[in-house]
């Protein structure tokens, strides 16, 4: 089976491909945070943001519509999180309508802030693809253990790219033996086997993380993995860090 | 010097947690650089048999590998000699890419970078897989898979290999280099197979396991050969 991987463009070289795995996970980081900690409404520091990634994301040379494309998974999350803001918030009111009984009325400030938190969290997830697309898997998972994040966190991340593609092969056949035997039936029945096959997947997963534990036992594994893989900081990742971190904290200091 | 026994197993019996009995009563020496297949019906306690190679299930009883009894202060040593390679390669390839796969064992044996890198070298080009190192397990084909399984434990040098199925699922190519690669290893190798081409090809000795029992324990030829007994034990078709 063919898949496409998380880290489909990681194997593209650019300047931002070659930087070290840990500049560019401190630096997405702090991107998040510049972006989070700025006060809402000010929309020319986020426009800098949004140009800054935007020039990265070229640099990059990752297409432009794959980026945003992606982006979008971000949507349905936030929208289910934060819906109901400019309905519950008090405020000078947009529109106002009667359902029933009921009077239902939207605030300006609700969509304020429903607005913010749509750019925030768009921002955060480009900078987040730029991250995922730049670097391969591995070398980021080795990047996150060298800055202190500890071994089983890493393991369980590197585990998950691992088998997320034969869990996904096992929905697949199990979907196709479903179909193959499938002569219609009602809508509440389907929900009952879709349950059942939830329940399978797990007790399968389950199953082979016990065998994957007993191979790992079976070549020396005890609990602990030394460090092998060298990575190499060079000075354009210095370089990088400070021009990222200059960049980042100049427009709240022009225009706050 | 003498050499010692690969295995010796002393009234081995074991029960699953669940209270199900998975093996009764065996009696087991095998010599160094013997290959011996352990047959048997689905079910029979082959795998179960294997687990306890190594120490990862272990009862009551006297079990020696390569001349270490199977206990907590050996058994680092006992995993580094005994390459345990399982049915389901998927279950063995872990990691994100070949090399790390390979270089999983020893890594954990405390090498230095450079030996390390040394080994999974020399292990790709045994089972023929030199230029793999940078793939992503999962997009290898299932022959493929069972080759880099095998040279995930021939990184670490071992002297006992111990294979369960391992041509399960393979297309008859797949098989005959399996068969081949096998051949040309030169350690003990103890085969956990109903493929009976394989066993044929491969072993001297065959042992046939039905129950949880050892049921024969003779040359291959003449384990094979027995056709009532291997119809009794579900290993040939009635009629």
């Amino acid at each position: 089976m063919k898949h496409s991987f998380i880290d489909e463009y990681s194997g593209l070289d650019s300047f931002v491909h070659r930087l070290d795995p840990r500049t560019k996970l401190l630096a997405c980081l702090a991107f998040i945070v510049a972006v989070v900690l700025t006060p809402a409404g000010n929309s020319k520091i986020f426009g800098f943001y949004f140009v800054l990634i935007v020039v990265l994301i070229l640099l990059s040379r990752l297409p432009l519509i794959y980026v945003l494309k992606r982006s979008l998974v971000i949507f349905p999350f936030v929208l289910m999180v934060a819906i109901f803001i400019p309905f519950f918030k008090q405020g000078q009111v947009a529109g106002s309508y009667n359902i029933g009984a009921w009077q239902i009325s939207v605030t300006y400030d609700g969509l304020f802030i429903l607005a913010n938190l749509i750019i925030k969290s768009w921002l955060s997830i480009l900078s987040l693809i730029l991250l995922s697309s730049s670097t391969k898997l591995a070398d980021l998972l080795e990047g996150l253990k060298r800055l202190g994040v500890p071994h089983i966190f890493v393991m369980i991340i590197s585990f998950m790219y691992r088998y997320i593609f034969v869990l996904a092969d096992q929905v697949m056949r199990m979907k196709q033996a479903h179909d193959s035997r499938y002569f219609g039936g009602n809508y509440w029945h389907e929900f009952k086997i879709l349950g059942n096959m939830i329940g399978t997947l797990f007790l399968r997963s389950y199953e082979r993380g016990e065998r994957v534990y007993l191979a790992m036992l079976a070549r020396g594994y005890n609990g602990e993995v030394p460090a092998k893989k060298r990575l190499h900081y060079r000075p354009v990742d210095a370089y990088f860090g400070i021009a990222i971190f200059m960049l980042l904290v100049s427009p709240p200091i022009i225009w706050w | 010097m003498t050499i010692e026994n690969a295995v010796e197993i002393r009234n081995l019996s074991y029960n699953y947690p669940d209270g199900q009995w998975g093996l009764r009563d065996i009696n087991l020496t095998v010599s160094a650089g013997e290959v011996v297949a352990i047959i048997g019906p689905n079910g029979a306690g082959k795998s179960t048999l294997l687990l306890h190679l190594n120490g990862i299930l272990r009862s009551k009883s006297e079990l020696k590998i390569c001349g270490l009894p199977v206990e907590d202060k050996n058994i680092k040593e006992i995993r580094k000699k005994v390459g345990m390679i399982f049915q389901d390669p998927e279950d063995q390839l872990f990691s994100l890419n070949v090399f790390e796969d390979v270089a999983f064992g020893p890594v954990n044996m405390g090498y230095e970078e450079k030996e390390v890198g040394r080994r999974v070298a020399l292990a790709l080009r045994c089972v023929g897989m030199e230029g793999y190192a940078k793939r992503s397990s999962h997009h290898l084909s299932i022959g493929e898979k069972k080759r880099i399984a095998i040279a995930t434990v021939l990184s670490l040098d071992p002297e006992l290999l111990a294979l369960d199925e391992p041509t399960s699922s393979l297309d008859p190519r797949g098989k005959g280099y399996l068969i081949e690669l096998l051949r040309g290893v030169s350690i003990t190798r103890i085969i956990a197979s109903h493929d009976l081409e394989l066993v044929q090809h491969l072993c001297h000795r065959t042992i046939l396991l039905d129950e949880g029992r050892i049921v024969a324990d003779r040359s291959t030829g003449e384990v094979l050969g027995d056709t009532d007994l291997m119809r009794a034990h579900g290993l040939a078709r009635a009629n």
